[in-house]
């Protein structure tokens, strides 16, 4: 189903549902979208001299709002939303409604739209491709525990994946936390027993369930959410 | 171009697969080259590689050098006058982004090749880098 085409099925507590969207670059594809977008978004895209970027944030900020609209029964341009503190989107408040969380997050030609009734979420997939620093970005930037599967990993295609792996889930409890990649110190992924699920610390505190996520061939990526137990 | 805008020239193209053509000292990574976070991150490491130095998210995140609180920063929603002054100051050429209303996310389009070039001067030039 494509967003917008019907309304979505309602948001329980306790899921999360991910939405795949197709980012189309042909310009009339992208100017069809820029219609259905407010007089601010549409300026910021004009501000995106990147074709792809452009075409990235309309596609994007399109399904968002369809989705918003169909989630909350209002036509996709009324949903307002405003910027968190580090930018990221929100849904602005309303009087006597229930919170309606989001994290968007695209890459090779897709966008992942997450979304929960439960607390604040956050997405983040990247494209399977080669990362010749995997290893030393993964010194640099992960922690010790983080980087452990990024060191064992054979070969140079499995330590690009360990360490895309590793960073989204790290870049998806970040955006979960609001707090972007200003944090990248405080935070960390680890499982804390073998096997056992993935969590989300900052600062030490474990307060987040990381799922591993692949929404389509040659992507992989994390998603965030409150720790429930 | 100097040698310091040069190099990061060079690390933007490699990072971003353009040719060294289309990075221009005054192109913007995220809204002109479509740079997004993961890149950021390789590029800050190539950089440090590159030049010897040691840069954090700050160096590169242009809220985080105005010496502002969160407070300060906003006003609602938008940047505060306060904000937007001291950032017109430290970007005459930039007033097309810096508008009233401004958004934080809308500071990206102030990331620019020149801009990430003096912060790798200014780590150059400080003790211990």
């Amino acid at each position: 189903m494509r967003p917008g085409e019907r309304r979505a099925p309602a948001l329980a507590r306790g899921t999360l549902h991910l939405w795949t969207v197709r980012i189309a670059l042909d310009p009339r594809a992208v100017d069809d979208s820029l219609g259905r977008l407010t007089r601010a978004e549409r300026a910021w895209a004009a501000r995106l001299g990147s074709p792809g970027a452009r075409a990235r944030f309309v596609a994007a900020r399109r399904a968002l709002r369809a989705l918003l609209g169909a989630y909350l029964g209002l036509e996709p341009t009324r949903v307002r939303l405003e910027e968190g503190p580090h930018g990221k989107p929100a849904l602005r408040a309303r009087r006597g409604a229930r919170p309606l969380h989001f994290s968007v997050s695209h890459s090779g030609g897709l966008a992942v739209l997450a979304f929960s009734a439960d607390g604040p979420v956050g997405v983040d997939v990247e494209r399977l491709r080669p990362m010749p620093n995997a290893l030393r970005l993964a010194e640099r930037y992960l922690t010790r525990r983080e980087r452990a599967r990024v060191r064992w990993a054979r070969g140079p295609a499995a330590r690009s994946r360990a360490f895309l792996e590793a960073w989204t889930a790290k870049e998806a409890l970040l955006k979960a936390t609001g707090d972007g990649l200003a944090a990248l110190g405080r935070a960390e992924v680890v499982r804390a027993r073998p096997r056992g699920p993935l969590e989300g610390l900052v600062d030490g505190e474990s307060r987040w369930r990381i799922h591993r996520i692949a929404p389509a061939p040659g992507l992989v990526g994390a998603v965030a959410v409150p720790r429930t137990t | 171009m100097d040698d310091v805008v040069t190099r990061v020239a060079r690390r933007v193209a490699e990072v971003l697969a353009r040719s060294p053509a289309e990075v221009k000292p005054e192109s913007r990574l995220m809204t002109d080259l479509g740079a997004e976070s993961l890149d950021l991150v390789e590029l800050m490491f190539l950089l440090e590689q590159e030049f010897g130095i040691r840069l954090s998210r700050e160096d590169l995140s242009l809220s985080a050098q105005l010496g502002l609180t969160e407070e300060e920063l906003r006003s609602g929603e938008v940047l505060s006058p306060k904000a937007v002054a001291l950032l017109r100051e430290r970007f005459p050429a930039a007033g097309d982004v810096l508008h009233e209303g401004v958004t934080r996310r809308e500071l990206a389009a102030l990331l620019t090749v020149e801009e990430i070039a003096r912060s790798v001067r200014n780590r150059l030039a400080a003790p211990g880098a």
